[in-house]
């Protein structure tokens, strides 16, 4: 379960941040506020308490009380509240006295309180709120007097209702500031955060793009390792990695060059004696009519097998050239329906066995030779391990990157079987164990694809609808160099 | 961390300290004690007597015999007593929970004080057994304001079948 999409690492570690600077700051400001708004509400609690106390020990009292001397000493605690002016409340008996006029008792002194100080005569505070939401300060101060070594309660309360609202004004504020506070301590938590991300970032950038050059075979990439930390580390890993994998690269790229020089000095060498050979077998073979059946027998072997080993070397140089890309287009206008007609009767390959689907007046830049050398190839493979009739279809197809000119090639015969596909164009691979001596070199699809190549095009091998092997030849029709 | 988990955790991490601290308000409190009662000065001096009668909230309330004689004797604090609360104190609202007696009965009321001093045996006129503890109270303690001793005695109340009950002037811890 996943809901949320991946988040980078510069999102994560803002994120983070501010997460903790949150924390840390909603924790500090919460304690803290607690601790201020307890020591206000303490202050004024004690304040009012002590001073109702002070000012009732100051009167002088006759008991019973009656509603003149209730209201004399109500009036005279009222005259000095203390930290806030308040409304005394007298009780005594049934007797109610205030010095709020024309409300003799408050609804803010709970029976709660009454109960507390009749039956256990001592101060007592409780914060209340009223109807309409303001709290209060209840302060219940019970009146006793001196009697035979104790105190004795006289039956006399008073209580001293006082406004918090200059508490709940301070109290709003600190929270207030608390807020405000916190919005730019957030903001300045993000600068750390994007200094952080930047300091993990910009490594992680750099590897990336090092590793992308080196991807695109820049093997000299190195990064430019700074500090001593697990990044500075990974940058160094990296750089001896780069490093073993360039000289690995290299050793290996100077075994191929060695191993393809040779080959190709091998073939250039072997042509000089050949061509000398050549010359003579085709005198040999002129003379052959005069000797007895055996030798001429023999010597036409010779013979065939030494035009054999020259296709061969010519194959092997041709390789050697597209190894060592050394291979060069000459390129050129051609009709190709033209080409190909032209490519079929120099093969003499006229007689039926081909049959040909070629729409007039396709125009293609190309290199007529390795042209010719591709298409004689696919249809002379065509004909020798396929079977007759064979057909040549060409065709333009118009792509996004510019028209493209395919040419299919398909035989009647049994087709390709699956595990032989994925290897036909390897050099000196044979689709037949039996037929290892036919006449091919082996290098002759292995060259037309390179030759395709050159042109910038694919080559694709596959089997038909009909079972016959199919060759699919996909190049520009627009060849640039 | 996944952000949505590090949300949850700073909300549980946050959310009850904000609730701890009642953030934003002054929260109400139940009742709190604080410190001791405040000790006015009585406009009499302690030569003045005292009886003891019951105000509308419960317990016992002090009075001063301002009209009596100074220096009173115990008998003439508890025929105060039995007498009933005077026209003042029921205009304050204080009631007595002893029956109403006539002037014979009042003549078979009497404190008699112990040899030591450490006993005070109260006879009342009418039988003790349905007394309230409060009406008991109001006994004890005028007889003790009366007899004027310190430690203060034990206080037997005692009613015409002979019936003895030791009171206490202190409210019975409930």
């Amino acid at each position: 379960m996943r809901r949320f999409a991946p988040l980078g690492l510069r999102t994560r570690l803002i994120a983070a941040f501010l997460l903790v600077a949150g924390i840390c700051a909603v924790t500090t400001a919460a304690l803290t506020y607690q601790q201020a708004r307890n020591a206000i509400l303490k202050q004024s609690q004690d304040t009012a308490v002590s001073t109702l106390r002070d000012l009732v020990e100051a009167q002088t009292v006759v008991l019973p009380m009656d509603q003149r001397e209730l209201q004399r000493v109500v009036g005279e605690l009222g005259k000095r509240g203390q930290p806030h002016p308040w409304t005394v409340y007298g009780e005594y008996g049934k007797l109610r006295a205030s010095t709020n006029q024309g409300s003799p008792t408050s609804a803010v002194i709970s029976d709660q309180l009454r109960r507390q100080v009749t039956s256990n005569p001592h101060g007592a505070f409780q914060r209340t709120k009223d109807r309409p939401g303001n709290t209060h300060l209840v302060v219940g101060m019970p009146a006793v007097f001196q009697h035979i070594g104790g105190r004795e309660a006289t039956g006399a309360v008073f209580y001293a209702v006082m406004s918090l609202d200059t508490e709940q004004t301070t109290v709003d504020a600190m929270v207030d500031a608390a807020k405000k506070g916190a919005v730019p301590g957030l903001a300045m938590a993000v600068i750390p955060a994007l200094l952080a991300a930047r300091s993990v970032l910009r490594p992680v950038r750099d590897m990336r793009k090092a590793a992308q050059r080196l991807g695109r075979g820049r093997l000299d990439t190195r990064i430019e390792v700074r500090g001593a930390d697990e990044l500075a580390g990974l940058a160094r890993t990296f750089n001896e990695t780069a490093r073993a994998l360039e000289q690995s690269v290299s050793e290996l790229r100077d075994a191929e060059v060695r191993a393809r020089r040779f080959a190709a000095d091998v073939s250039h060498e072997l042509r000089t004696p050949l061509a000398g050979m050549l010359a003579v077998t085709e005198v040999l073979d002129e003379g052959a009519e005069d000797l007895d059946a055996d030798t001429a027998k023999a010597l036409r072997l010779i013979s065939a097998e030494t035009g054999k080993l020259a296709v061969l070397v010519e194959d092997l140089m041709e390789i050697s050239r597209f190894d060592a890309r050394a291979a060069e287009l000459n390129l050129d206008d051609v009709d190709v329906a033209e080409a190909v007609t032209k490519t079929l009767e120099r093969r003499h390959w006229t007689d039926g066995r081909i049959r040909t689907d070629l729409p007039p007046d396709i125009r293609a830049r190309l290199d007529p030779r390795r042209f010719d050398v591709v298409l004689a190839n696919l249809v002379g493979n065509a004909l020798k391990h396929g079977g007759a009739p064979v057909s040549v279809r060409v065709r333009t197809a118009p792509l996004l990157t510019g028209d493209r000119l395919l040419i299919e090639v398909a035989d009647s015969g049994p087709g390709i079987a699956p595990e032989v596909l994925p290897h036909i164009f390897d050099r000196f691979f044979k689709a037949d164990a039996a037929r290892t001596r036919s006449t091919g070199s082996g290098l002759g699809l292995a060259i037309t694809l390179e030759n395709v190549r050159l042109h910038g095009g694919t080559l694709h091998a596959a089997n038909g609808p009909a079972g016959g092997a199919l060759f699919i030849l996909d190049m520009p029709l627009e060849v640039t160099v | 961390m996944n952000p949505a988990r590090a949300a949850a955790a700073a909300t549980a991490l946050i959310g009850p300290l904000l609730l701890s601290t009642g953030c934003g308000s002054i929260a109400t409190t139940g009742v709190v004690e604080s410190g001791r009662a405040g000790t006015v000065r009585l406009a009499a001096g302690p030569e003045t007597g005292m009886v003891y009668f019951v105000p509308p909230g419960g317990g016992i309330a002090p009075v001063m015999l301002l009209s009596g004689p100074s220096h009173p004797s115990p008998n003439y604090l508890l025929s105060r007593l039995l007498a009933g609360p005077d026209t003042a104190t029921q205009e304050a609202g204080l009631t007595t929970e002893l029956p109403g007696v006539d002037n014979k009965m009042m003549l078979q009321a009497g404190i008699t004080i112990g040899d030591d001093g450490s006993s005070v045996k109260v006879k009342l006129p009418f039988p003790i057994g349905p007394l309230s503890a409060t009406a008991r109270r109001q006994v004890a303690c005028t007889a003790l304001a009366g007899v004027r001793v310190s430690p203060a005695p034990q206080v037997t109340l005692v009613d015409p079948e002979g019936k003895q009950e030791r009171v206490e002037c202190g409210a019975a811890a409930d």
